[in-house]
């Protein structure tokens, strides 16, 4: 017998590479199938295990117990409202008392304050003694005050001397800081 | 129309062309088929599952955080005492009014007059707009007034400090002392309170040390309340101005 002849016709080989074709396109679309089913139930089974449910009946619960304060929460709110509007206007209200007490402060014995004038800008200051030491020591304290910051551009507008009297008045003006 | 099959023949593409093709090719159909449909199921299901997951988790976290808010409210809220909490409205209201607290100034001036000894001549209220709702633009409304007050200078001044640590909320805003006379401008502070749209879902902070301390430093403020009215020394000569002519007390 011939080996060479060929038993295999063309159109079997055909046929048996069509079946090949055929088999690798059901697996494949078996594995999707199967594959996206998988992932459908999954995606599905972890969108059900979410608490939400559970998270909104606690707050429920919650928001329920809540309302029976709920004039002890609106006062509570109204006391931080005051709390914080107070802290506001005290935080910017401008401190004279405390600059016209540190004035007084600085003022020697044996001197009087003849005027005050203190306001949201300068203070104006007329001081009046028969001791020029006195006198020089208020100075003194006036340019320590500056220093301190409490004031600034101090001016020393005039110094006199009353003969009939003898009393000295000095008058000094000074802007706040 | 032609159509190449297996790259050997040329083939005219008509009906019965078609059926040898589709009993050629039938047995591809099904699972072609199931693959389409596969892709249609994640395009048109599975993806919308997922952002749907995405969505759920985002609402989740929103939700708890919402719980978290509601359960730390509730404890605040339960550990406060009422008693305090209705003492210190009380305490602060007086401090900084709703609304122009006329009897609160008197009082206030009136008090603090007696503790600093000076006498209170002629005093002139700034009322401004009386309409509630307007307030200038300010933040903070005041009632403005001018007094005169009489007293050592010593005296005039603490009467100055003395009434900024007085209730109602006040800010002295020029001081002049001449000869035992002084004239001050003073701003007695107001606020109306907020709308009482209250929310029970706005997280509630505990208050902070500066506010507790403020609260305390305000409770020790001079007050008529707490120390019982005291009659507003008048300067026999004083006399009230034209715009608050006669004394109040």
């Amino acid at each position: 017998m011939d080996g060479s002849i060929n038993l295999v016709s063309p159109k079997n080989e055909q046929l048996e590479k069509e079946q090949r074709r055929l088999r690798i396109v059901r697996i494949s679309a078996l594995a999707i199938m199967v594959m996206v089913a998988g992932i459908a139930v999954l995606v599905f089974i972890i969108n059900l295990t979410l608490p939400l449910n559970a998270i909104k009946h606690n707050e429920d619960v919650t928001l329920s117990n809540t309302s029976v304060l709920h004039k002890k929460l609106a006062e509570y709110y109204l006391v931080e409202d005051r709390v914080n509007n107070l802290s506001n206007v005290i935080s910017k209200r401008q401190k004279l008392p405390d600059i016209t007490d540190a004035l007084l402060a600085i003022i020697p014995s044996g001197l009087s304050v003849g005027s005050m004038q203190v306001n949201s800008k300068s203070i104006s200051l007329d001081i009046s003694g028969s001791s020029l030491i006195s006198m020089n020591k208020l100075i003194d304290n006036v340019v320590t005050l500056g220093q301190q910051k409490l004031i600034k551009n101090i001016v020393m507008q005039q110094l006199s001397l009353d003969v009939k009297s003898n009393n000295y008045a000095v008058s000094i003006q000074a802007d706040i800081q | 129309m032609n159509i190449n099959i297996n790259g050997s023949k040329k083939t005219n593409l008509d009906f019965q062309n078609l059926v040898v093709l589709y009993q050629h090719y039938k047995e591809f159909l099904l699972p072609l088929g199931v693959i389409v449909v596969s892709i249609l199921v994640i395009l048109y299901i599975v993806f919308p599952q997922i952002q749907q997951y995405s969505d759920s988790k985002n609402l989740v976290k929103a939700e708890q955080q919402k719980l978290n808010t509601l359960n730390n409210n509730y404890t605040l809220l339960t550990s406060l005492d009422d008693a305090t909490i209705t003492s210190d409205l009380n305490t602060l209201s007086l401090a900084l009014p709703p609304q122009k607290d006329f009897a609160g100034i008197i009082d206030a001036i009136s008090y603090v007059s007696a503790k600093t000894g000076v006498a209170v001549g002629n005093f002139q209220f700034s009322l401004g707009d009386l309409s509630s709702s307007n307030f200038g633009g300010t933040a903070y409304p005041s009632t403005k007034i001018d007094l005169t007050i009489t007293g050592s200078t010593q005296n005039l001044a603490n009467f100055a400090h003395e009434i900024i640590k007085t209730k109602p909320v006040a800010e002295v805003s020029s001081i002049n002392i001449s000869g035992g006379t002084g004239s001050l401008t003073i701003l007695f502070y107001y606020k109306p309170f907020p709308g009482q749209n209250v929310s029970d879902q706005v997280q509630i902070m505990p208050l902070s040390l500066g506010q507790s301390s403020l609260i305390k430093e305000v409770s020790t403020w001079n007050s008529v309340e707490q120390a019982g009215l005291l009659a507003l020394p008048i300067t026999p000569a004083a006399s009230s101005s034209a715009v608050n002519s006669g004394s109040p007390f």
